[in-house]
C-alpha cells in the first residue's frame, strides 16, 4: 500500500472534494456501468451458451467467469490508482472502448465453441472456462476499473465522508443494474434482437463518455466530444437502420458452418435457431437440438408406446415437444381433446413459420388447443382431467427442467388423471447398459415416480418410456392387445408396427432395466426441493471429458464436513487476528468476511430464485421482479449504510450485525419455503419480500466494510478491494450452489449450509470489533 | 502489546470452545438432514408386473475371481509387453495399460481385465447388427465389455467403451458371463448366434476367441460387430470361428480417422480385404455423419474401394448418425443425404446398398440384381417378405443373391 501523503500527491486533478455537478457527472457514468454490465452479463451468457451448452455447470463457469473478471478488473485499476495521472482521461477512454469493443464480443461469443472451432463437438470445461474468460474480459475489465476509478473520483482527499462516497457509486452501480434489469426483462427481451441492443448500448455508453469529457476533461475536451459525436451518431444509425439486422444474421451464421440458417431469433426464454441441410429443417434451443423435420421413428414410438396402452384415449395432455410431429401421430389415435402446453411463445411462432406442412397442420386440427404457459403451473391452476399425459420436455440438463422429474410434478399429474388415466416421462438411454451416473438418475426419476403412481411400467427402447398409471393392473406388456388396439385404430405408419411392439415388449431388456436400478435401490427420489437428477445428468456430462476419475459420490455430510471444516478455520483464524489485532492483519480478516458475504448472496439469491421456480413456474416478468427487488433491496443497504457507517466502531459494529442477520434470514428460509409449498399463491410477496430484505443486507456490507477497512486517504483502493473480494465470494457461491450444494443437498439443507458460510464470515469480521475499541 | 497475546491456556480454551461449537453445528446439521428427508414419506405402492427380474438368462454381478492372461502380446526387456492384437501395438510397461484401457502389465505379463466381464447384453434381432444377409429373422445374443482401441467422438456406446472395467465394475455394471455361461444360456434360450458388439469386441480379443470357438463346438454362430482394426494374425485365428463379420468404414480418409476416431484408416482396409480372402460373410457399415464426412466424392471413393476390394456383392449399409458422446452439436443425417449416398453407391456398381435408422422399405430391402424383384423386404430391422429359396436364389428368376441365407 502506498503512504497516504503519495496518494494525496497523486489524487484527482479536482482537489479535495468533486464539486456537485461533477459528482452528478461521475454518478451518471456510473449509472451506465451498471446498466451495461447488467445487460451485457445477460446477453453475453445467453449467447455463450448457446455456442457452448446449457446446463448448469456452463452456466455457472461463465458466470463465474464473468465475476472474477470483473473482480480483476476493479482489483488491478485498484493498484493502478495512484500511477494515473490523469484519472477522468482515463475514466473516458475506458468508456468509450466499453463503447467500441461492445459489438466485437458479441461476435467473438457466437463464433466460439463447439460448431465453429470444433465442429460439432461439445467442449470440456475447462475450454468452457478459458473461452468464455476470452470472450468477456475486455467488457469485465473495463467495466470493473470503471467502478475503482469512480469511487477513486469521488472519494476525494482525506475527506470524512471518504467512505461514504465509495458506497455512493456502489448504490449507483447497483440502481444502474436495477435499470438494466427491468429494461431487459419489461421492454428489451421481447422486442429487439441482441445487435441491436448492443448497439444501442454501445451508443449509450459513447453518450455517457461525452458526458465525463464535457464535465470533468481539462485539456482536449472538443477533440474528444468530437470523436465522441461520430462514434455516437454512428452507432445510432446502425442500430436504427436494417444494418442491425445484417450484423444479426451475419454473426449468427457464424454459429452454423455447413447449414444454411433459416433464421435465429432470441426470445425472451432463449435462442430458437432453425437451420436446413439437404431439406432436413432442424430446430435448436439455445443451441441444442430440439427435433428435426425427419424425427418420424421417435414420435411414432412415443405417440404409440403410450396411446396404445390405453383403451380409449379421449383427453390427452402433452407437455412440450410437439412441434415436430408428436401431436400428428397423437391425432392418429382419434383423442377429442389434446391439449399441448408450450412455455415460449414467441419460439413456437417462429418454429411454426419455418415448418413443413405435415408439421404444422396437426396444430390447427380443431381438437388440439395451444397453451402458452409453464406446464406445471398450468397443472396446478386448470380443473381439466385427462386419459394420457405425456411430459416430453426433453433430459433434466438444468434445473428449470428439472422440476418436471420430481415427485411433486408427477403428484401433479396425477392429480390430473381419470381414473384410468397413463402418464408418460422418458428420459434417454443408449439401448444396452446404465453406467454410474445415468442409472443413478434414472433411479432418482424411477424412485420418485414409485412413491407416487401404485402401477409403472419401464419400455426401454431408443429412450426409456416410464408409463404410470393411478391403478394397478392398468399397465399391459401384451403385445397382442396392444397390436390389436393399433389395428382397431386404423393407424397408419412408418415405421412402428406389430413387429415393434412386439420386440419392446420382449421382457429381456426390462428385465436388465430393472436389474440395473435395484444395485442402486438407495438411491433418493428426484425432489423439488431435493433436485439430485440433474446433478447426475452433469456428471454424466462431466464423464464425456473423463471426469469419470473425480466422480465422487457427494452427500449433504461431505459438503457439511467440508463447510464445517471451512468454518474452523475462519474461527481458528479470526482467534489469531483477535489475538493480533494491533497488526494489518486483522485487515484481512474483513476481505474475507466480505468475499463469504459474496457467498452467502449469491447462494441465498440463487436460493430464492430456484425456489420461485419451484413454487410458482418459471414465470419471466415475476422472476424479472424478484431479481430487481433483489438489486433495489441491494441499492438500499448500500444506501443506508453511507449514512450508518460515521466512524469505524460503528461500522464495524453493522458488518458484524449484517453477517448475523444473512445467517439467521438463511436459517429461517427453510421454514419460509415449507409453508410456502402450501400457499404457493403468496410466493411472489413473500419470495419478493425475502430478496428485498436479502438486498438490503448484501447492501450494507459494502460501506461498512469500506469504512472499517479503509486506510486514511485510500477509500477507493478498499473499495477497489473489497468490491473484487465480494465479487470473488458470489463466483464461488454461483458455481458451487447451483452444481453441487442444492441438488446434493437440497434446498432446505442448502439454506442451513449457507447459514454457516455466514457464520465462518462473521469470526472473520469479530476481530475488527476488537480492534475498532481500541 | 504484551498484554494482548494470547496465553497458551487462552488459546486452548478457545480451541476448545471452538470444537465443542463444532460439534454442536455437526449435530444439528444432523438433526435437520434427518427432518429434512424424514418429509418424504413414500406412498404405499403395489409393484408394477416387471418390478423384478426373474429370467435366469441375466447373469449375476459377482466379482471376477482372476485376471486372464490376454492373447497375442510379445515380452520384451524391462518386463514391458507389446500387444500385438491391434495396429496399436501398444507398448506396456509394469503397472501400464494399451490405449484400450481394459489391458494391463503385471510383472511382465499381460492379463485382460474384461474375460468373462460383460458390460452389456442384450437380445437383438440380427438385422439390428445390421447383417440384412445372414439368416434374417433371427435373433443374437449380443454382448460388449469395457474398453476400446478407438476414441470416436459419436460412440453411441462411450460409457462402456471408453471406460475403465474398474469403473464399471465398482457401479455394479458388470455381469459374469464367461465363455461357456455366455454360449450355455445362447444354447438355453434358442438364440441361435453370438454378437460380440456395443464396444470394440478387438480389445476383448481373448474372451471373444475363446466364446467363439465354444460356441462354434456346441453349434452356436458367432458373428464379429467391429470397427476391423486388427493385426492380421489375430483375424486370421478369431476368422476360424467367427460365421459373419461387420466392419464400420468410419469414414474414407486417414484425416477423418486421426481427428475424430484416434485410429488409421490404412489397417481398416486390410483388414476388410483379410475377411474376404478368408471367404467370411461381410457386410460394411458407413455411419453417415452430416457436414463431417458426407462429403459425396468421398462417398463415391468409399464405394469404388469397396467394389474394388470385394466385388459387387458385399453389402453396404449408410446409416443415420445422431448425435452422440462429444458430436452431440450435429443435428441427425437428412434423410436425402442417405439416399445420396446410396444412389452413389449403387451408381458405382454395388448391389446391395441400404440406409439405416430411417423408415422406408425401398432403402433397407434387398433387390436381385438380376430381376429388380424386391427379394427380402424389409422396414428398419423388421423383415415384411420373404422372396428367396432355401438354397439363397431370387424365387422371382433363380438369380443367387449374395449371403449366408438358412
Amino acid at each position: 500500500m502506498a503512504p497516504a501523503s503519495s496518494a494525496a500527491r497523486k489524487s484527482p486533478v479536482f482537489g479535495p472534494k468533486p464539486t456537485g455537478s461533477q459528482r452528478r457527472t461521475i454518478g451518471a457514468a456510473i449509472l451506465v456501468m451498471g446498466l451495461t454490465a447488467l445487460l451485457l452479463q445477460v446477453l453475453l451468457t445467453r449467447e455463450l451458451l448457446v455456442s457452448f451448452f446449457g446446463n448448469e455447470l456452463c452456466i455457472g463457469l461463465i458466470l463465474v467467469d464473468w465475476l472474477l473478471l470483473m473482480a480483476a478488473g476493479t482489483a488491478l485499476a485498484g493498484r493502478l490508482l495512484n500511477r494515473l495521472g490523469n484519472l477522468q482521461a482515463a475514466l473516458v477512454a475506458d468508456q468509450l472502448l466499453i463503447a467500441v469493443l461492445l459489438p466485437f464480443q458479441i461476435y467473438a461469443a457466437r463464433s466460439v465453441g463447439g460448431r465453429t472451432m470444433f465442429p460439432g463437438e461439445l467442449i470440456d470445461p475447462l475450454s468452457v472456462l478459458g473461452l468464455g474468460a476470452l470472450v468477456l474480459a475486455p467488457g469485465c475489465l473495463l467495466l470493473g476499473a470503471q467502478f475503482a476509478f469512480g469511487c477513486q473520483l469521488v472519494a476525494g482527499e482525506d475527506s470524512a465522508r471518504a467512505a461514504a462516497n465509495v458506497g455512493y457509486i456502489y448504490v449507483l452501480e447497483a440502481v444502474g443494474s436495477i435499470v438494466g434489469g427491468l429494461l431487459f426483462h419489461f421492454c428489451l427481451a421481447d422486442h429487439l434482437q441482441t445487435v441491436r441492443i448492443i448497439l444501442l448500448l454501445s451508443a449509450l455508453n459513447g453518450l455517457a463518455a461525452m458526458l465525463v469529457a464535457v464535465g470533468l476533461l481539462v485539456r482536449r475536451r472538443r477533440l474528444a466530444v468530437i470523436c465522441l459525436s461520430i462514434f455516437v451518431i454512428m452507432t445510432v444509425v446502425c442500430a436504427l437502420s436494417p444494418i442491425a439486422d445484417s450484423l444479426e444474421r451475419f454473426t449468427s451464421m457464424q454459429r452454423w458452418p455447413g447449414y444454411r440458417l433459416v433464421t435465429s431469433r432470441n426470445t425472451r426464454y432463449g435462442n430458437v435457431a432453425i437451420t436446413e441441410h439437404n431439406s432436413q429443417i432442424s430446430v435448436f434451443h439455445d443451441g441444442l437440438l430440439m427435433f428435426t423435420s425427419e424425427d418420424d421413428l421417435d414420435n411414432e414410438e412415443l405417440a404409440n408406446v403410450v396411446l396404445l396402452q390405453h383403451p380409449a384415449p379421449e383427453r390427452v395432455l402433452i407437455m412440450g415437444g410437439g412441434l415436430g410431429g408428436l401431436i400428428g401421430e397423437v391425432l392418429k389415435h382419434h383423442p377429442r381433446v389434446v391439449d399441448y402446453v408450450e412455455l415460449d411463445r414467441q419460439a413456437i411462432k417462429v418454429i411454426q413459420r419455418h415448418l413443413p406442412n405435415r408439421l404444422s397442420r396437426p396444430l390447427s386440427d380443431k381438437r388440439v388447443s395451444l397453451i402458452y404457459a409453464d406446464a406445471l403451473t398450468f397443472l396446478r391452476t386448470t380443473d381439466r382431467q385427462y386419459d394420457v399425459i405425456i411430459s416430453n420436455v426433453g433430459d433434466p440438463r438444468t434445473a428449470v427442467i428439472n422440476r418436471f422429474y420430481t415427485r411433486q410434478a408427477f403428484q401433479e399429474a396425477a392429480g390430473h388423471l381419470n381414473r384410468q388415466g397413463i402418464f408418460c416421462v422418458s428420459l434417454s438411454y443408449p439401448q444396452t447398459h446404465l453406467s454410474g451416473p445415468r442409472r443413478l438418475l434414472h433411479a432418482s426419476v424411477w424412485e420418485a415416480l414409485r412413491q407416487t403412481y401404485p402401477q409403472r411400467l419401464p419400455l426401454p427402447d431408443g429412450r426409456i418410456y416410464y408409463l404410470a398409471a393411478k391403478q394397478s393392473n392398468l399397465l399391459t406388456t401384451d403385445a397382442h392387445l396392444l397390436t390389436s388396439r393399433m389395428v382397431q385404430r386404423h393407424i397408419q405408419t412408418k415405421y412402428i408396427s406389430p413387429y415393434f411392439i412386439h420386440t419392446v415388449m420382449v421382457p429381456f431388456a426390462r428385465q436388465l432395466l430393472m436389474q440395473s436400478l435395484a444395485t442402486v435401490s438407495q438411491t433418493p427420489p428426484n425432489d423439488d426441493f431435493c433436485p439430485v437428477t440433474y446433478h447426475y445428468l452433469l456428471r454424466l456430462w462431466l464423464e464425456r471429458f473423463g471426469g469419470g476419475a473425480l466422480n465422487i459420490q457427494l452427500s449433504f455430510r461431505c459438503v457439511l464436513a467440508v463447510i464445517v471444516a471451512l468454518m474452523a478455520l475462519c474461527g481458528l483464524a479470526g482467534l489469531y487476528m483477535w489475538g493480533r489485532r494491533d497488526k494489518p492483519i486483522w485487515r484481512w480478516g474483513i476481505v474475507g468476511a466480505i468475499a463469504a458475504t459474496g457467498v452467502v448472496e449469491m447462494s441465498m439469491e440463487l436460493v430464492v430464485i430456484f425456489s420461485f421456480q419451484v413454487i410458482a413456474g418459471s414465470l419471466f416478468y415475476q422472476l424479472g421482479i424478484l431479481i430487481a427487488l433483489y438489486m433495489g433491496g441491494l441499492a438500499a443497504g448500500g444506501h443506508l449504510g453511507r449514512y450508518m457507517t460515521t466512524n469505524k466502531r460503528r461500522a464495524a459494529i453493522i458488518l458484524c450485525a449484517t453477517l448475523v442477520g444473512l445467517a439467521l434470514s438463511a436459517a429461517l428460509m427453510p421454514a419460509v419455503l415449507l409453508w410456502l409449498s402450501g400457499h404457493r399463491e403468496l410466493a411472489s410477496v413473500v419470495l419478493g419480500t425475502a430478496a428485498a430484505i436479502l438486498g438490503i443486507l448484501g447492501g450494507l456490507h459494502f460501506p461498512t466494510g469500506v469504512a472499517v477497512f479503509a486506510l486514511p486517504g485510500q477509500p477507493a483502493q478498499a473499495g477497489a478491494t473489497l468490491y473484487a473480494s465480494d465479487l470473488a465470494g458470489a463466483s464461488v457461491g454461483a458455481l458451487l450452489v447451483s452444481t453441487i450444494i442444492i441438488p446434493v443437498a437440497g434446498l432446505l439443507q442448502t439454506c442451513f449450509l449457507v447459514s454457516l458460510i455466514s457464520l465462518a464470515g462473521l469470526f472473520l469480521a469479530l476481530p475488527t470489533l476488537a480492534r475498532c475499541k481500541q | 502489546m504484551a498484554k494482548d497475546e494470547l496465553t497458551r491456556r487462552q488459546w486452548l480454551k478457545r480451541i476448545a470452545l471452538a470444537g465443542t461449537g463444532t460439534a454442536a453445528v455437526f449435530g444439528a446439521a444432523s438433526v435437520i438432514d434427518r427432518i429434512g428427508r424424514t418429509g418424504v414419506s413414500p406412498v404405499s405402492t403395489i409393484d408394477g408386473p416387471e418390478a423384478r427380474p426373474t429370467d435366469t438368462l441375466l447373469g449375476t454381478a459377482e466379482a471376477a475371481t482372476t485376471a486372464h492372461e490376454a492373447m497375442y502380446y510379445e515380452k520384451l526387456s524391462g518386463q514391458r509387453v507389446k500387444c500385438q492384437v491391434c495396429p496399436n501395438e501398444c507398448v506396456v510397461g509394469p503397472g501400464g495399460r494399451g490405449v484400450c484401457g481394459n489391458k494391463v502389465n503385471r510383472d511382465g505379463r499381460y492379463y485382460t481385465l474384461v474375460y468373462g466381464r460383460a458390460a452389456a447384453l442384450n437380445v437383438d434381432p440380427v438385422e439390428k447388427k445390421p447383417l440384412f444377409h445372414f439368416y434374417p429373422r433371427s435373433w443374437a445374443l449380443s454382448v460388449g465389455t469395457a474398453g476400446c482401441p478407438f476414441t470416436c467422438k459419436h460412440c453411441q456406446n462411450w460409457e462402456i467403451s471408453q471406460r475403465l472395467p474398474e469403473e464399471l465394475e465398482r457401479v455394479g455394471q458388470v455381469l459374469n458371463l464367461p465363455p461357456q455361461t455366455l454360449v450355455s444360456k445362447a444354447q438355453s434360450h434358442n438364440i441361435p448366434t453370438i454378437a460380440y458388439t456395443y464396444n470394440e469386441p478387438i480389445s476383448f480379443y481373448g474372451y471373444m476367441h475363446d466364446t467363439a470357438k465354444l460356441a462354434r463346438q456346441k453349434g452356436v454362430r458367432s458373428v464379429m460387430i467391429s470397427n476391423g482394426y486388427i493385426n492380421r494374425e489375430p483375424m486370421i485365428e478369431v476368422c476360424k470361428y467367427l460365421d459373419a463379420v461387420k466392419i464400420d468404414l468410419k469414414g474414407f480418409s486417414e484425416e477423418f480417422y486421426s481427428q475424430y476416431c484416434a485410429g488409421r484408416l490404412e489397417p481398416v482396409l486390410q483388414t476388410i480385404k483379410r475377411v474376404i480372402a478368408l471367404g467370411k460373410w461381410l457386410e460394411i457399415v458407413y455411419l453417415v455423419i452430416p457436414t463431417v464426412n458426407d462429403d459425396p466424392e468421398m462417398i463415391r471413393q468409399a464405394a469404388e474401394w469397396v467394389l474394388r476390394a470385394g466385388g459387387p456383392d458385399v453389402p453396404l449399409h449408410f446409416s443415420r448418425f445422431t448425435p452422440a458422446f462429444r458430436l452431440k452439436n450435429l443435428p441427425p443425417t437428412p434423410y436425402d443425404t442417405l439416399r445420396q449416398c446410396r444412389h452413389i453407391a449403387m451408381e458405382v456398381g454395388l448391389n446391395y446398398v441400404y440406409t439405416g435408422n430411417m423408415p422406408g422399405t425401398d432403402i433397407a430391402s434387398t433387390y436381385c440384381p438380376s430381376c429388380g424383384e424386391i427379394v427380402v423386404k424389409r422396414n428398419g430391422f423388421e423383415v415384411l417378405g420373404y422372396h428367396l429359396k432355401p438354397n439363397g436364389a431370387c424365387k422371382f428368376c433363380g438369380q443367387k443373391i449374395a449371403g449366408v441365407w438358412a
